[in-house]
């Protein structure tokens, strides 16, 4: 794994506009970055993340089963009890799965570390799979990049086939909040990936959403909601008002109501207590553990909910490192080992590894110049060397 | 109501020459129907459903005008008008307030329900602006009342200039019926037309979002999305 600096190209905000990429900068500051791209070996991206993210995702999917049949493993997780029903009985009737995210700890040596997996509502998914994927090929075509490079990213297939899969004829309903322009373009890039699957796909307004009084959540027009993707997180929705009917509404979702086990912090305690010593797994405990005194002096110490980096304090050596201050926190913590994202010329990349169903589909980097990865970091794009 | 499926538009062609005899970890192909070109505003106006079946119906603002056509009987005309009227008393959706049914039927769309019927005293409801009935009786379609279609977040869009939606009609379960006026012979998804209410809805609205809205905008991190659902 290397970071090869190049000059970006000078008309790349044109090819943005034109592939529908609005969000590539924010504030003035460049979210996409292509002056530098990582390189990977083909073992690098075989044996250290798609083969571990697919048995990673498989014992999360084991800790689901057990999480919904043990109401202290559902308390710990601090996700209210009006929900459990609603948890339970999607997994029992297996509910599918579109998407999710694992981010790791991962500099090229070493197995990767799993910080979190963004399972619920992770974004950065076209950028990843669009525009990255028009990087290489324009890189490529233009002689810019090693003739023969390749890049680890069936995303769009991936997405496309799935909603074949998991979207009801009758269609999937897109619900978000219109006036966040990032969380727009995912929802607008999932809409086109479920119509390319022969599906209807209006967006609705998450405020939108409506209960009507026999249980069902029905669109702005008043008709029901078969299927209703949100790009919302779980516990936003079980600490609104409607989510005490979310367990007796016919609606499906994506992604469904079990995923919330999985988007939680907690998740990390619970999977270090089923497999300790996993070589992809960093020993985690919830703050109130006593056995978090085994992480000493240097740790991580991140809230249960939480996106984003926010509220995420990194100690080394008994030192405060990096803090990142926001509205989250207040259902408590867990701690985990401290495992440094790998440095890079001053740069601290995170490899975030894409899951559709339940299958790795592709990578994607972040860059941040501090050790917390934050909504300000900037996305890099990679490649395959040849 | 017809509309065409959309052609994807090839924005990037997979690498020619010796693409294929090698083994690839990318997608042989990325196309986007909606994401490039026209941008995100599009895509408010709706999805498309290219296997709906579709019903042949008449729509008719008055009872007058479904006589005065003649591609009815005014028996049948008659008998239409008052089911569609004993209909809307009994099953027209209700909402709490009236800002809420202007939310979904415009305003001068909504009425309250007390002078319509007793059952919905305090309540407001979509006023009936037309009825369906089918274009034969051998069609065997229900006779339904149809309300004002204006949900808020369309008629900014249009007001924007990004749609071409034309308000239209909505039944009582919601289905939409597109309506431009003068013509009463309409094109009808059959789930919308065979799809009638029983009972009134009692629709209320706004109970998600809340949650985000005071997290995001409480956020110290201040970043690109605001802090709005991504991870």
């Amino acid at each position: 794994m290397r970071r090869v600096a190049i000059p970006e190209r000078p008309d790349w905000r044109l090819h943005a506009a034109r592939a529908g990429f609005a969000f590539h900068t924010f504030d003035g500051a460049p979210y996409w970055d292509e002056t530098a791209y990582y390189a990977f070996s083909l073992a690098e991206i075989e044996d250290a993340i798609e083969a571990p993210s697919a048995a990673l995702h498989e014992l999360c999917l084991a800790f689901v089963d057990r999480a919904v049949r043990d109401e202290a493993i559902l308390a710990a997780l601090r996700i209210p009890e009006h929900a459990w029903d609603a948890i339970r009985a999607s997994w029992e009737r297996r509910d599918p799965s579109l998407y999710g995210r694992f981010d790791f700890s991962y500099g090229g040596t070493g197995p990767a570390k799993l910080l979190e997996y963004n399972a619920d509502t992770p974004t950065a998914l076209y950028e990843s799979a669009v525009f990255q994927w028009l990087w290489l090929e324009d890189g490529l075509a233009r002689g810019r990049l090693p003739a023969g490079a390749d890049q680890f990213n069936t995303l769009h297939e991936a997405l496309v086939a799935r909603f074949a899969v998991v979207a009801p004829p009758e269609g999937v309903a897109f619900a978000g909040f219109p006036d966040a322009p990032e969380d727009r373009g995912t929802l607008a890039y999932l809409q086109d990936c479920a119509l390319q699957a022969g599906r209807a796909a209006p967006f609705l307004p998450v405020e939108a959403i409506g209960l009507a009084e026999d249980g069902r959540f029905v669109d702005a027009a008043g008709a029901p909601i078969g299927c209703l993707f949100k790009l919302y997180p779980w516990e936003w929705m079980f600490a609104d008002p409607f989510g005490r009917a979310v367990g007796t509404a016919s609606t499906r979702f994506l992604e469904p109501p079990w995923k919330a086990v999985l988007s939680n912090k907690g998740m990390l305690a619970h999977l270090w207590a089923m497999a300790p010593g996993h070589p992809n797994l960093l020993p985690t405990y919830f703050e109130e553990d006593p056995a978090k005194a085994a992480l000493g002096r240097s740790f991580v110490r991140k809230p249960l909910y939480g996106r984003e980096g926010a509220n995420v304090l990194i100690v080394r050596d008994g030192a405060v490192a990096a803090r990142d201050e926001g509205p989250y926190g207040g259902e408590g913590f867990v701690r985990q080992a401290l495992a440094a994202l790998p440095d890079f010329e001053g740069r601290r990349a995170l490899v975030g590894s894409w899951m559709v169903g339940d299958r790795p589909a592709g990578l994607c980097l972040r860059e941040s110049d501090g050790l917390i990865t934050t909504d300000r970091a900037r996305f890099v794009p990679h490649l395959i060397a040849p | 109501m017809t509309e065409t499926a959309p052609t994807p538009a090839a924005v990037g062609a997979p690498e020619t020459g010796f693409a294929a005899a090698r083994r690839s970890k990318r997608s042989a192909a990325v196309s986007l129907v909606l994401v490039a070109g026209a941008g995100a505003a599009a895509l408010a106006l709706g999805g498309l459903d290219p296997s709906q079946r579709e019903e042949e119906a008449l729509v008719y603002g008055t009872l007058g005008a479904c006589i005065a056509q003649q591609l009815r009987s005014a028996e049948a005309c008659i008998a239409a008008y008052k089911t569609a009227q004993e209909a809307y008393a009994a099953t027209a959706p209700r909402y709490e307030t009236e800002a809420d049914c202007q939310r979904h039927h415009g305003t001068g769309g909504c009425t309250p329900g007390g002078p319509v019927t007793e059952a919905a005293r305090g309540r407001y409801l979509p006023v009936m602006a037309a009825f369906l009935m089918g274009r034969t009786d051998a069609q065997d379609l229900p006779v339904q009342p149809l309300y004002p279609h204006a949900p808020e977040e369309e008629r900014d869009a249009a007001e924007a200039g990004t749609a071409g939606h034309g308000g239209g009609y909505c039944t009582g379960t919601g289905g939409r019926v597109a309506y431009a006026g003068g013509v009463s012979r309409v094109h009808v998804p059959a789930s919308v037309a065979r799809t009638t209410s029983t009972t009134p809805r009692t629709i209320s609205r706004g109970g998600f979002g809340g949650t985000g809205r005071a997290t995001a905008f409480s956020g110290g991190s201040g970043g690109r999305t605001g802090g709005f659902g991504g991870g």
